[in-house]
């Protein structure tokens, strides 16, 4: 008796450890789908972009990856908000020649401040062509990387650099939480797909050209999270995927007369030594 | 009208203190890309940290201060320049026995011809208001407020005009300012402080600067 009741006993036991185990087993495929599933889409488990400007954007960003050069001119806008909340939007012409994978020439111009930006695969250097003064520093050996570098190191951030970056796709939507598609539009008199996306930080619009050139010919980024809100405008006016792009493009020739400055680091570290340094003495009026 | 200036040693001394923990801001130039606004959680909050000690539009506005300061009235005045008439709305300010008329960050002296030449921000003087477009710069405790080639620190009766700190970064030049190269190095000379080009950024910013 005592042999059959321990033989239940352990039956139950045997069986009760069995469902435990079926239990963790399915309770493991489970959370292991999950833990694959989120690596596998993360787009689709973290955003809600409508099927259509997905794929609107993806062969946007596709056409534009696969494009080994290409150069663009673009107006772009930044707006300024006052201290009475008004809005100044202050423009310059952008041009870009770009050759991946490391390859890169930006001009910025107005009336009021000229620059140029030269990455060549080792080194990037910046012309102020309004004072003819230059700066130098080296760079890693692709874009991806420099231009990480460019903005961690020194806190330079070119405008519409995202049509540069080898995964334009991913550069775009990694933090994008909703994506809507308001069908055609005209930018400049081409008709344009107009996508929205929402992300925590800014907003953004995109104009797609319709048809089998996928171009981008509209960007706006609003910093919905300042004061006033402030947008980024950029139109394109013009798109060459088809010109080569000589690599002396991609090279600085310093103008006549140029002077070479430093290019100085935008780290807290920088600050700090140079709070801690001895005191100078001061700059003062004399009496003429 | 003969010029006097009188340094006096107390601003000598706040100068002196604030110089020594003095510290130039980061400033941005460009803006326009999600590159920039979709780092990784890790640099984002890195870059948080830096710039909450600094306003936001100091990171984003660097490149446009140039066409900012063309809408304001002391960007169209140089030390030295003479005018026929002094605008409306100027007020007379003095440091010691020197009187000065003074509107929007130009000092103007009165010449012996009648006509009126504009000067160097007096040190010691102190306005009733901040001109248009004042730079804030931070000194240690000490806010500096820079437009048209002078400092200005906040008095309990308006805003004195101070020495130059050494080693602050300003966004523009004062209106004016000349090349000067000293022992080989380009500096800009503006109002007896010299200004050091330096590239951050992406943009030339200047740096005040005794060679």
């Amino acid at each position: 008796m005592n042999t059959g009741l321990l033989t239940r006993k352990r039956t139950w036991h045997n069986r009760a450890v069995g469902q435990a185990g079926r239990l963790m087993k399915h309770a493991l495929l489970i959370v292991s789908c999950l833990v694959l599933g989120t690596w596998a889409t993360p787009a689709q488990d973290k955003t809600n972009i409508a099927p259509q400007a997905e794929k609107c954007f993806r062969a946007a960003c596709q056409y534009l990856a696969e494009a080994p050069f290409f150069c663009l001119t673009a107006e772009i806008w930044r707006e300024h908000v006052t201290a009475s909340a008004q809005k100044i939007q202050f423009s310059r012409t952008v041009t870009f020649e770009v050759k991946r994978p490391n390859r890169l020439h930006v001009e910025i111009r107005s009336p009021h401040s000229e620059r140029g930006f030269w990455y060549d695969g080792k080194s990037l250097t910046i012309l102020d062509r309004k004072r003819n003064l230059f700066s130098a520093a080296p760079m890693p050996g692709t874009l991806d990387a420099a231009l990480d570098n460019m903005h961690g190191q020194f806190g330079i951030d070119l405008p519409l650099i995202d049509l540069a970056v080898s995964d334009p796709y991913q550069n775009a939507t990694s933090n994008v939480l909703k994506g809507t598609d308001y069908g055609l539009a005209p930018v400049l008199g081409v008709d344009c797909h107009h996508l929205a996306f929402t992300q925590a930080n800014v907003d953004w619009q995109v104009w797609i050209q319709d048809g089998p050139q996928p171009l981008i010919r509209k960007l706006v980024i609003t910093h919905k999270n300042e004061e006033g809100a402030p947008d980024f405008t950029a139109l394109i006016t013009r798109w060459d995927l088809t010109q080569r792009i000589s690599d002396s493009a991609f090279v600085f020739d310093p103008p006549p007369g140029a002077t070479k400055i430093e290019m100085r680091q935008d780290r807290p570290e920088s600050r700090e030594d140079r709070s801690s340094g001895p005191s100078m003495p001061l700059t003062t009026p004399t009496a003429k | 009208m003969k010029l006097r200036f009188k340094t006096r040693p107390w601003l000598l001394s706040v100068a002196t203190l604030t110089a020594v923990v003095t510290f130039s801001p980061a400033l941005r130039a460009d803006w326009g890309s999600l590159h920039a606004n979709n780092l990784s959680p890790s640099q984002r909050a890195e870059i948080d940290h830096r710039e909450s000690e600094r306003r936001v539009h100091e990171r984003r506005h660097v490149d446009i201060e140039a066409d900012r300061h063309h809408a304001f009235y002391w960007s169209g005045f140089y030390a030295g320049m003479a005018v026929a008439v002094l605008p409306p709305g100027y007020v007379q300010v003095s440091v010691g026995a020197t009187g000065y008329y003074y509107y929007d960050g130009v000092y103007y002296q009165p010449t012996t011809s009648g006509n009126y030449v504009v000067v160097a921000p007096p040190v010691g003087v102190i306005i009733p208001q901040l001109p248009s477009g004042v730079e804030p710069i931070s000194v240690g405790p000490t806010i500096y407020y820079y437009a048209g080639g002078a400092f200005y620190v906040q008095q309990p009766t308006g805003f004195a005009v101070m020495p130059a700190p050494l080693g602050v970064t300003v966004t523009t030049l004062p209106p004016g300012a000349a090349p000067s190269v000293v022992k080989g190095v380009l500096y800009y000379l503006a109002n007896y402080v010299y200004y050091l080009p330096v590239m951050q950024g992406g943009v030339t910013v200047y740096v005040t600067a005794n060679p």
